[in-house]
């Protein structure tokens, strides 16, 4: 029978222990004959499931407890309570045909052996996955197609740039073609073209393999550009679970209409269209119900003298704050 | 049958792996010479005990006897090299495991081929030079006949394996501390005293040699070097290997056990 949730979390808890020492050398000393232990809560009772083929984005601010939840989901962390299963295993066990299903895509740590080309790295992937040798091939090229690998595999890994880099972590971490890929900021540090490459490439993948993806990110463009789902967490706890136009229908009833006047305006000549968030000289910035912002755009348009006219949706970032700082969505 | 299976995975692993890091050793292949060199303190020794040695032979050491175990003991020192306890130490603190336990392979593996990938290298450097001596000096020549050889042999693979395994138990200690590379200072301390790098074991006084004789420095490193000087009588060396393969088991169930309890404690406080 087939799984009809890939990833399955109940309840997930993870606690550390964190040793709090004083600043500077008295500090150490204080340590030394009394150690202080703080209680964190990196990830503090959530739930969720996905489904096969889903890609789900993952958000929240610094120490959020996204990293976390991912590395108890690939196995390398033991939740302190709850329940976790991902394609009917319990990941912590590290059983073999679970790690032969899965990856975990670290943006800021890498698995290339750095003093030898790329294309080792994977050879040694190869025998350690147990791919033949016709299979390797086939997904090499593909890969290489995907991300363009061809004039990277036999440079030295410490002589690639960090997009480079980035673009073989990644097929190093693709080749023995796991169903289920967790991505903890792919995309940091590299530029918008690495970026909208990295959007196309997990696109791709997950059409034509149905993998399913859980990625974290900061940046909004990934999110925007590769997920229907979004879950937001922060200090360890679940705020969001959902579609992200739903997030912003409910976030923000109000759409965002900027507009050039011919002359400079008043605040009060427009404070009738909506509300006012920015007036200057001729530009203004205003807030209208999402209902009616047509037909408020119109009456602009018939009543005052216009140069330019735009409506908006709200910036998905301000939203994210928005929800962040504890506005939760009904 | 699941163990052809498993012989025939392992070989092919083993082959990638030493492959792989036979190209990285290459890479290194300059500081990989500097650090043979760098492996004087023998030959140190050897000044100190031939110089000693001029008014009478100690023990049963002439000077010329003191040349060929101080030889004996370079050679077998640079076969038995590990230094797997640093690479472990960094990979727990900055958390580069976390990669390595994603895979459906056992993470010592790397670390063994990486080591024995050196062990081939030190070979090919080696090799000529032990030849080129004992064709000059054939005082130098050691017994040749093929069990001489097959115990030797034997007996310097159980010595890295205890040497390797050991300090893999002191690596996997970081886990739990921060200096676990002091420790490891500490044993290697006690590895140049009783392992037989400052002096012969038969050289120390009778009782301090019978504890000597137990302790797992000496099948580090002594043992093999005796063996091939020949000074383990026959009627001994099957009793002598047993007690070196006894070693090795000990060092290895430390290893699976602190290898378990350190892995609920690394994915504990944070990978």
């Amino acid at each position: 029978m087939p799984l009809r949730e890939v990833v399955e979390v109940d309840g997930l808890c993870k606690f550390y222990e964190v040793h709090h020492k004083e600043p500077g050398f008295l500090g150490s000393l204080k340590s030394l004959y009394r150690r202080r232990y703080r209680i964190v809560r990196a990830v503090d009772g959530i739930s969720f499931s996905i489904e096969p083929g889903e890609i789900v984005g993952f958000l929240g601010p610094n120490g959020a407890g996204k990293t976390t939840t991912l590395k108890v989901l690939a196995g390398l962390l033991y939740p302190t309570s709850g329940r976790v299963t991902v394609l009917g295993y319990t990941p912590y066990e590290r059983h073999p045909g679970f790690l032969k299903s899965i990856t975990l895509v670290m943006g800021q740590k890498n698995q290339l052996i750095w003093d030898l080309p790329p294309i080792e790295t994977f050879l040694l992937n190869k025998t350690i996955y147990d791919i033949d040798d016709i299979t390797f091939r086939e997904r090499l090229n593909s890969l290489s197609k995907l991300l363009d690998l061809d004039p990277l595999l036999k440079k030295q890994v410490r002589k690639l740039s960090l997009g480079e880099r980035m673009k073989c972590e990644l097929a190093a971490a693709l080749l023995h073609m796991p169903s289920v890929l967790f991505l903890d900021e792919p995309t940091i540090g590299l530029d918008v073209h690495m970026q909208q490459n990295m959007h196309a490439f997990i696109k791709e993948y997950n059409r034509l393999y149905g993998a399913t993806v859980l990625l974290s990110s900061h940046y909004m463009q990934d999110v925007m550009a590769l997920c229907q789902r979004i879950l937001i967490i922060n200090n360890g706890k679940m705020l969001y679970d959902g579609s992200l136009k739903r997030l912003v229908e409910n976030i923000a009833p109000y759409k965002i209409l900027k507009i050039t006047l011919e002359d400079s305006g008043s605040h009060d000549s427009l404070a009738r269209f909506g509300e006012v968030e920015s007036l200057n000289g001729q530009k203004a910035v205003i807030r209208v119900s999402r209902k009616e912002a047509t037909a408020v755009a119109a009456a602009v348009l018939n009543q005052l003298k216009i140069r330019d006219i735009v409506l908006e949706e709200p910036s998905i970032e301000e939203i994210i704050a928005q929800v962040f700082s504890g506005r939760i969505p009904s | 049958m699941w163990w052809i299976h498993r012989v025939r995975r392992g070989v092919n692993l083993y082959s990638a792996l030493l492959k792989t890091y036979w190209q990285v050793v290459m890479e290194y292949r300059g500081s990989m010479i500097m650090w043979m060199l760098s492996n004087i303190m023998p030959l140190v020794m050897l000044l100190v005990w031939v110089s000693l040695a001029k008014s009478g032979p100690i023990g049963h050491y002439d000077s010329r006897e003191f040349v060929r175990y101080y030889l004996a003991l370079l050679l077998v020192r640079q076969l038995i090299t590990v230094w797997v306890v640093w690479d472990l130490d960094r990979e727990i603190r900055l958390g580069e495991l976390s990669y390595k336990l994603l895979k459906p392979l056992n993470p010592i593996h790397y670390h063994v081929a990486f080591n024995l990938a050196d062990k081939i290298f030190r070979l090919f450097t080696l090799a000529p030079a032990v030849f080129c001596v004992s064709f000059v000096i054939p005082g130098l020549r050691f017994d040749m006949s093929p069990l001489h050889i097959f115990c030797f042999t034997l007996s310097l693979i159980f010595a890295w394996g205890i040497r390797f395994l050991s300090q893999y138990c002191i690596g996997l200690l970081s886990f739990w501390i921060t200096q676990s590379l002091a420790i490891n200072e500490a044993f290697y301390a006690g590895l140049l005293m009783l392992g037989g790098v400052i002096a012969p074991l038969d050289l120390f006084p009778h009782k301090l040699a019978l504890i000597v004789r137990y302790t797992p420095f000496r099948y580090m490193l002594s043992l093999p070097v005796e063996i091939l000087l020949g000074n383990v009588p026959a009627n001994k060396l099957l009793f002598q290997l047993l007690t070196q393969f006894l070693w090795l088991v000990v060092f290895f169930f430390s290893y699976r056990l602190l290898w378990k309890r350190g892995l609920v404690r690394y994915s504990a406080v944070g990978a």
